[in-house]
């Protein structure tokens, strides 16, 4: 019997996915692409795309074989009992390095745009109580915060419209010069912006309307790709391939350009917007952390277990914020094992239920 | 055969109900049975036995509270008493009552109709008919508009201490037999009267019987006032949000009633209850349906943007002046350094004795008489203001943004959500002197977080913005032409769910 606080809507999954893309991913993904692909990155983005797409169906395929139970459910069957508690402690791992580096990165961001002597730990156990408020909540409430993207969006634009003045087209031909090579090697770097598709392991078990995710996902990452590639486009053709590259986080670049009347330092204002953007991806990871915590150690009080697991977040994360490139090694460490648990390890999963077959037979 | 077809749709459309265009067929056994399946859970309305002298059944049926007792007592009943067994057959011998205004009805719909136009309706045993007596209570002149909740345009009568006449009234707006009335005792000392009031093919009926459960289950020596219903009952007691909207106008009950929400009357208090609520029902009032949607959406952006200044100016100035300064414009940066230049606390102490000082004089302008009111009002509004910045405590801009902040407070039309601004601003100014613009976002971030998981008896009251729904946006943040507003919210999750095609000459 699934509690009806966790229970969402397959749009609602999808905005949750897209809300850890956007939010997480679109800040700093124009540098770490343009790094190895240059300005041709915008192709790296639609391949990676396209290629994260196919993931997620193979996700909801291996999802919809073993209807009604969860991913750690589904190792048990798959695994046995003592292979799968194994697993699912690496799954439940996998969580917590996510969450510890999406929120060491909004905090030491936090530390650096606004509050370089506050100590970071005060910064952010100060930040994440909206997510320790929600998590406890359940996954509905954080769903329906979470729709918050959808007024973010348009803040995210508004950015390149208001410097569209430094706009050149020019800075992005020819188109292809950087070679396929390079193209095809900053796949891994983009597919890291299009993390949070792997939640759907996790989220898959509350969806009630399970009939239409496979359109609500097509959905979802034509929006996300549309938003990361006009993005990726606009920023190029904006500071040009040069700057980008030096610059860690470009949106704050841009955030930089634009002078308006009356309100100065406009920046100001869109960081505080973009806490709240990052936040989002942090209220789903503290969610599935706790969610899955509670699962595995069959844990039964909500307060008690959310507190320890909201702690040790938060000692974690201060302690790897603590100085920027740290945080950027575990960025790195992190997508690259989030990759492999979102992308080769439904896969194998799914590989392997084929083989035994066993689970039931999946429609869609 | 087409042509067939068409008809039979046509006359299933008008078909009303089984009880259409039944005639009485003189068994008051049988005509009670109809009626009282029709009128059934609608405790206001009074199917009272009687027997004639000569042992002929009858049934006086009236609305309580619509008709006015004394005359009936006095004109009909004795006339009633006394008729023999012949003089039923003779349709002349039926006019010896006093009263002007009689009608006979032979069909049993229309008689309910005249029950609830207030009519008092006599079924006889043996007669084919019913008599119909026009004997209404008019007497309106208690029901004064309510001093808190004033509107310009509309109409200006709220409800009064005493229970059925409260019930009268929303039975006076809607003359439906589908209007039900519940009534229940409240407290095992005081035993006063409470009543739930629904229409019951428009309301949920789980929310309904969800309500009657919390109800019933209250277990109180007395209740003090609907306030003391709504902490018993509400989804989430320890919430600064309102969880029933309070109001005293009729109007507003009879518009929630009409979405297929649930009002609890309660006795010897003029305020009802409407529940289940959402967040943006606080920003509207009755008003905002009577006048062009341009002007109704314009009052509300208005008020979002009030509460928005109640809520977070005081801390926007403290952030602005204690973190961000550089993001002040210049030339105003110089005339707000000037005039805090004097001034030797920090903003947040600065803005803290202010907004203190204002509740303070608030509080105190309640409590005192009438006439003094105004006068307290002004001497510490005017003279306490322009005297602490003169004596240099606070800079001019601090009075203007208390100013602001305490007006824009009343611009939102319910005063318990006001209560929520008063509070809040407080959290608010604090988390922006520790932590500035961030301070503010975070605080705002959990204040939207706890909006989105609070429930109104299990339904979301951040809807229809979270979760989201389209089709009820159309009368939340804005107002579209009531020509296009063809649906009921779904807040209260409506059985039935148009309201009704608007103007049939635009389809």
């Amino acid at each position: 019997m699934i509690n009806k606080a966790n229970e969402i809507t397959s749009g609602q999954a999808v905005i949750l996915i897209l809300s850890i893309q956007i939010g997480m991913g679109a800040l700093a993904l124009p540098s770490d692409i343009a790094k190895i692909a240059g300005y041709d990155g915008w192709i790296s983005i639609l391949i990676a795309g396209l290629l994260c797409f196919l993931i997620t169906v193979a996700i909801i395929l291996l999802c919809k074989r073993f209807e009604g139970i969860s991913i750690l459910d589904i190792n048990t069957v798959l695994f046995g009992r003592f292979v799968s508690f194994i697993l699912n402690l690496a799954l439940l791992l996998y969580l917590v390095l996510a969450a510890v580096s999406n929120l060491a990165f909004l905090a030491s961001s936090v530390g650096v745009w606004f509050f370089r002597i506050t100590p970071l730990w005060i910064l952010t156990l100060y930040i994440s109580i909206p997510s320790i408020y929600l998590a406890g909540k359940g996954l509905k409430g954080i769903c329906r915060f979470n729709f918050l993207l959808v007024f973010i969006i348009p803040v995210l634009l508004s950015l390149v419209f208001l410097n569209i003045r430094y706009f050149r087209i020019t800075n992005l031909l020819p188109v292809g010069i950087h070679g396929m090579s390079n193209i095809l090697g900053a796949l891994p770097h983009t597919a890291f912006s299009y993390l949070g598709f792997e939640t759907l392991l996790f989220s898959f078990v509350y969806i009630k309307n399970k009939q239409y995710i496979i359109k609500h996902t097509a959905i979802g990452y034509l929006t996300v790709i549309f938003i990361f590639t006009f993005f990726f486009i606009s920023n190029i053709a904006i500071l040009g391939e040069n700057l980008i590259i030096k610059r860690i986080v470009p949106f704050v670049g841009l955030a930089r350009m634009v002078s308006v009347p009356v309100l100065e330092r406009l920046d100001l204002y869109y960081l505080v917007i973009w806490i709240a953007a990052m936040l989002l991806s942090i209220n789903a990871y503290m969610f599935f952390v706790h969610d899955t915590a509670k699962k595995i150690f069959h844990l039964k009080s909500n307060k008690i277990s959310l507190g320890i697991i909201s702690g040790v977040i938060i000692v974690l994360a201060s302690i790897i914020g603590r100085d920027s490139h740290t945080v950027f090694m575990v960025n790195h460490l992190a997508g690259n094992i989030l990759l492999f648990t979102g992308g080769a390890y439904p896969l194998v999963l799914l590989l392997f239920a084929w083989i035994s077959g066993k689970g039931v037979k999946c429609k869609l | 055969m087409f042509g067939k077809k068409r008809t039979n749709n046509k006359e299933s459309k008008n078909d009303r109900g089984p009880e259409d265009n039944i005639e009485i067929t003189g068994s008051l056994k049988e005509s009670l049975d109809i009626l009282k399946k029709q009128f059934k859970d609608c405790d206001d309305i009074v199917l009272h036995d009687l027997t004639t002298e000569e042992g002929v059944s009858a049934c006086l049926i009236y609305v309580e509270g619509l008709i006015d007792n004394a005359l009936v007592q006095r004109d009909v009943l004795p006339v009633l008493l006394n008729l023999k067994r012949k003089q039923l057959d003779d349709l002349e011998e039926m006019n010896l009552f006093p009263t002007i205004n009689v009608k006979r009805e032979y069909i049993l719909e229309k008689i309910i109709d005249r029950v609830l136009k207030a009519f008092t309706v006599i079924l006889i045993d043996g007669l084919k008919y019913a008599l119909c007596f026009s004997i209404r209570n008019d007497d309106t002149s208690e029901y004064e508009e309510p001093e808190v909740e004033k509107i310009i345009k509309g109409p200006h009568d709220g409800f009064v201490e005493y229970i059925a006449k409260n019930i009268t009234l929303i039975r006076r707006k809607i003359s439906s037999a589908e209007l039900k009335v519940k009534y229940y005792t409240l407290g095992k000392r005081s035993k006063a009267e409470a009543a739930i009031l629904y229409i019951e093919d428009i309301a949920n009926p789980e929310i309904v019987n969800q309500i009657k459960e919390r109800i019933k289950n209250i277990e109180i020596d007395f209740v003090n006032g609907a306030g003391v219903v709504d902490q018993l009952t509400s989804d989430s007691p320890y919430s600064l949000f309102p969880q029933y909207h309070a109001t005293e106008r009729a109007d507003k009950a009879v518009a929630s009633l009409m979405e297929g929400r649930v009002v609890i009357i309660i006795d010897n208090t003029p305020v009802v209850l409407i529940v289940p609520v959402d967040y943006f029902q606080f920003f509207q009032t009755p008003e905002d349906y009577n006048i062009s949607f341009v002007f109704a959406s314009f009052l509300r952006l208005l008020r979002f943007a009030g509460s928005a200044i109640a809520i977070l100016l005081p801390a926007l100035y403290i952030a602005l002046l204690t973190y961000h300064y550089q993001a002040v414009p210049l030339n105003l940066l110089v005339p707000l350094a000037e005039s805090r230049a004097r001034v030797p606390f920090p903003p947040i102490i600065e803005a803290l004795i202010m907004e203190l000082g204002l509740e303070v004089l608030r509080e105190a302008s309640i409590r005192l008489p009438t006439g003094l009111g105004p006068a307290v009002g002004i001497v510490g509004g005017l003279a306490l203001g322009q005297t602490a910045v003169q004596a240099g405590l606070v800079s001019n801009v601090m009075v203007v943004v208390v100013g602001m902040t305490a007006i824009a407070t009343f611009v939102v039309p319910q005063q318990d959500m006001g209560f929520f601004f008063r509070i809040s601003r407080f959290i608010a100014m604090i988390n922006a002197a520790v932590f500035g613009a961030v301070g503010i976002m975070v605080f705002s971030l959990f204040i939207l977080a706890h909006l989105v998981t609070l429930e109104s008896c299990g339904q979301p009251y951040f809807q229809p913005v979270a979760p989201f729904r389209l089709k009820d946006m159309k009368d939340t943040i804005i107002r579209v032409p009531m020509r296009k507003d063809h649906t009921r919210p779904e807040v209260a999750q409506p059985g039935d769910k148009t309201r009704g095609r608007g103007n049939t000459r635009d389809k």
